[in-house]
């Protein structure tokens, strides 16, 4: 019954559903981050709620949990949807109405008031955090550096940060985010400094509104007000408690690259950059070898840009590397080198002409399409001295074999003759589902056998229906080893410990039987109605 | 019985699969590349969804300047067979001459690692494997008199058995792409008027999708970046889906013969 009635209240919660909306305070000042929690109890929600606020306050969806209560057989469920809630700027603004659709129906909350005011500025706060970027009007696809400055002039431990959401940008990926612990000493009084710098890389042009990151440190608790002193805990350490901090939010202003004058061969590149070429070598013979370094760094992404291709020329043959992309975030935004090489063979003697290396670029700073260009390289080409004296002391059966020529490059051609078939494994589904199957069924097959001949069958039954043979002597035996048997089980004991002492427990009726079968067994009496008699009495499983 | 019935017709489509791939071969050496492709194409719709018959395909569409359809056919290829070094090749190719840079899908999630030298078929089948010897070790303990029905050889069996059948489950069912198959196409923010030009892809892209609603394909860039396609504007990548006639990228010119 007990179990019943629990059953009963786990599978039936309460009626009405509600919604509460709690906030960790309803007054704040500019720049403070807290929690808000919208609770749906004995309900789900369909997805997470959306909660209007006013434009002077920001939020962003956190996460969820659950937790069950049974209090008086009453089952209490509760939906956690957390939320921080960031003042942006000074006033008074709403936070809701929370709707929330529970499949169909709307359960509502009213709006809540929070207060912002301007952070106080007597004295120096014991931590702040600044938040800017490096540019405030980047061109699409330029890098901007978002920095976040984290001063505090009380230890702070457990420090962790919530990057802004960046609308109108992406991190750039072939950057990691920088961070960096320094110190400083500003009014004579001592700060620690944690600089974060994200890459940020413009996407899509128009105004954007950065909301400001968040960092969340354990900061020491403030001083008892009765006491002044600060309160300690069991071990004499300071009690800390859990802090929110966050910047400005940055309203950025991404411009589109400029249609006009854009160059038909444009890179895509957008940044400040400059190219050189080095050669390895000034002079080199022909057939060997000479290394072109080309260089490409600036201010920029590079990641994933390739070097304009040379086709192979009359003097000369080239084989690019695969290029070297090093890229850090710094205050001003992304700082890339790409290092090129590529190998050159000359062909024949004389001077040869490499022609400079062209990139047609966007530089933010001049606003307009440039063109880098290399220094044109000029490499003397010698008559291949090297290899002639090597050849000078061998016999005249040197190797002059060259290697093959590429005149071209094309596709690779599919196989002349193949026998084609369903690869994929659609096609061969009832084989890879059959062949485990097999043996599946086969060791199921035999296991049930296997329980099926170890079931016992019920050992009064089978020496009731158990065969007398014909022959006198052996129907005497099997009759006298039945008895036996059946006097064993109904003792617990083994059937050749059964003797006349023994069969006392059993009555008069099983000692008399026991008797005659040993007169039967040595020449005396009828066996004939001993039969029937044991039958019966095993029949009536050993009572008399 | 219905193992008996794949049988049989597996068998009777692979001769035509055979004869369709034979004759697009031909066609290709002879330079008619139209009807090479409509081969092709032909061997595929015979139940020949075989690496050399994606691969030629390629070729094909490639030659006929459909750089789109003829990436999204190596891709396929390479999907049957990743260890194919040409058509990585010709892959590899097609995708330096697109003009957006970004990076293809992974075609495989990172912890099977296994999935970038091992088609869904190949694990698929070393699943199966696996599987029967785990289920027929307790039939030759039985067999050999073994005091132990059931040993740890099963369990050790059946568990890279489950991890491979997921494997395969993911790279069939849970890696999808498309290959942008016209010139140009925006990405929107949303489906309906209320959406806002996003991005532009251009041919020959390979962009993974997340989700599909009628006609449109909500894609991803490798940066994050989402979108809605219209899905006539992609070709998917999974082998096992259709493949449409060349004709449909090449106007009012009947290509098939």
């Amino acid at each position: 019954m007990q179990i019943f009635l629990l059953l009963l209240a786990l599978c039936s919660p309460a009626l009405a559903a509600r919604v509460q909306l709690q906030v960790e305070s309803d007054k704040l000042v500019v720049g403070q981050s807290v929690s808000l929690e919208l609770q749906v109890i004995d309900a789900r929600a369909d997805g997470v709620p959306d909660i209007p606020v006013g434009d002077g306050l920001a939020l962003r969806y956190r996460g969820q949990g659950q937790s069950m209560s049974i209090i008086n057989m009453k089952t209490t469920r509760v939906v956690r949807y957390t939320y921080q809630l960031t003042a942006l700027r000074e006033g008074s603004f709403k936070v809701g109405p929370a709707e929330v659709d529970l499949g169909g129906s709307i359960i509502r909350h009213p709006a809540i008031t929070i207060d912002v005011a301007q952070s106080a500025k007597e004295g120096l706060p014991l931590a702040e955090v600044a938040t800017k970027v490096s540019d405030t009007r980047p061109f699409v696809g330029e890098v901007v550096a978002y920095q976040v400055e984290f001063r505090r002039r009380e230890e702070a431990r457990n420090i962790r940060w919530t990057p802004p959401e960046t609308p109108g940008f992406v991190a750039e990926p072939s950057a990691e985010l920088e961070q960096a612990d320094r110190s400083q000493i500003e009014n004579g009084v001592e700060e620690a400094v944690l600089d974060i710098v994200l890459p940020l890389r413009a996407t899509a042009a128009g105004t954007h509104t950065l909301t400001p990151a968040v960092i969340i440190a354990d900061m020491p608790a403030p001083p008892d007000p009765r006491t002044g002193r600060r309160p300690q805990d069991v071990f004499g350490r300071y009690r800390t408690r859990t802090t929110s901090l966050s910047g400005d939010p940055i309203e950025v202003e991404v411009r589109p690259l400029p249609r006009a004058g854009r160059p038909a061969d444009f890179t895509g590149l957008v940044g400040t950059f400059k190219v050189r070429a080095t050669p390895s070598a000034r002079s080199v013979a022909v057939g060997d070898t000479v290394t072109l370094k080309v260089i490409v760094e600036g201010d920029g992404v590079l990641a994933g840009f390739k070097l304009p291709a040379i086709s192979d020329h009359d003097d000369f043959r080239v084989y690019d590397d695969a290029p070297v992309v090093e890229s850090a975030a710094g205050p001003t935004g992304l700082r890339s080198r790409t290092v090129f090489n590529r190998a050159l063979v000359p062909l024949r003697a004389g001077e040869m002409k490499l022609p400079p290396v062209e990139l047609s670029v966007f530089d933010p700073e001049a606003e307009a399409y440039v063109v880098l260009r290399s220094q044109p390289v000029r490499i003397e080409v010698t008559e291949g001295a090297a290899e002639q004296q090597v050849q000078s002391f061998t016999d005249g059966t040197a190797d002059s074999r060259r290697d093959v020529e590429a005149l071209g490059d094309d596709i690779l051609p599919a196989p002349g003759s193949a026998s084609v078939g369903d690869r994929s494994v659609r096609g061969s589904l009832w084989f890879l589902l059959g062949m485990p199957l097999l043996p599946l069924f086969a060791a199921t097959a035999v296991g049930l056998r296997g329980l099926y001949a170890r079931r016992k069958q019920d050992p009064w039954t089978e020496l009731v229906g158990r065969p007398l043979p014909a022959d006198p002597v052996k129907r005497l035996a099997t009759l006298e080893a039945m008895f036996r048997e059946a006097a064993a089980l109904k003792l617990g004991c083994p059937p050749a410990a059964v003797d006349r002492a023994r069969l006392g427990p059993l009555g008069e009726g099983a000692q008399q039987l026991y008797a005659d079968l040993e007169t039967a067994r040595y020449g005396g009496g009828a066996a004939a109605g001993l039969v029937d008699r044991v039958r019966a009495w095993i029949a009536n499983r050993g009572e008399t | 019985m219905n193992v008996l019935l794949a049988l049989l017709l597996s068998a009777a489509l692979a001769g035509e699969a055979d004869d369709a791939y034979q004759a697009g071969v031909d066609h290709a050496r002879v330079g008619d590349h139209e009807a090479a492709a409509g081969a092709f194409i032909r061997a595929l719709d015979a139940g020949g969804r075989d690496p050399a018959v994606y691969h030629g395909l390629g070729n094909a569409l490639w030659r006929l300047d459909l750089l789109g359809p003829a990436t999204a056919a190596w891709r396929r290829g390479l999907r049957l067979s990743p260890r194919n070094g040409d058509i990585a090749a010709n892959l590899d190719r097609a995708r330096r001459t697109s003009e957006d840079r970004i990076e293809a899908p992974a075609p495989t999630a990172e912890i099977f690692f296994w999935q970038s030298v091992l088609s869904p078929r190949d694990s698929a089948w070393l699943a199966s494997l696996l599987a029967t010897l785990a289920f027929a070790a307790p039939l030759v303990r039985r067999w050999s008199k073994s005091e132990r029905r059931v040993g740890l050889e099963t369990p050790g069996l059946l568990g890279p058995a489950l991890l491979l059948t997921v494997s395969t489950w993911t790279a069939v069912v849970n890696q999808d792409s498309v290959v942008v198959v016209v010139p140009e196409v925006s990405s929107r923010s949303a489906l309906g008027p209320d959406g806002v030009e996003l991005f532009v892809l251009h041919e020959g892209a390979e962009v993974r999708v997340v989700e599909t609603h009628r006609d449109h394909h909500l894609v991803v860039l490798p940066d994050e970046r989402k979108g809605w396609l219209p899905a006539d504007a992609s070709l998917s990548t999974n082998p096992s889906a259709p493949f449409p006639r060349a004709s449909t990228w090449m106007g009012d010119v009947e290509t098939l013969h």
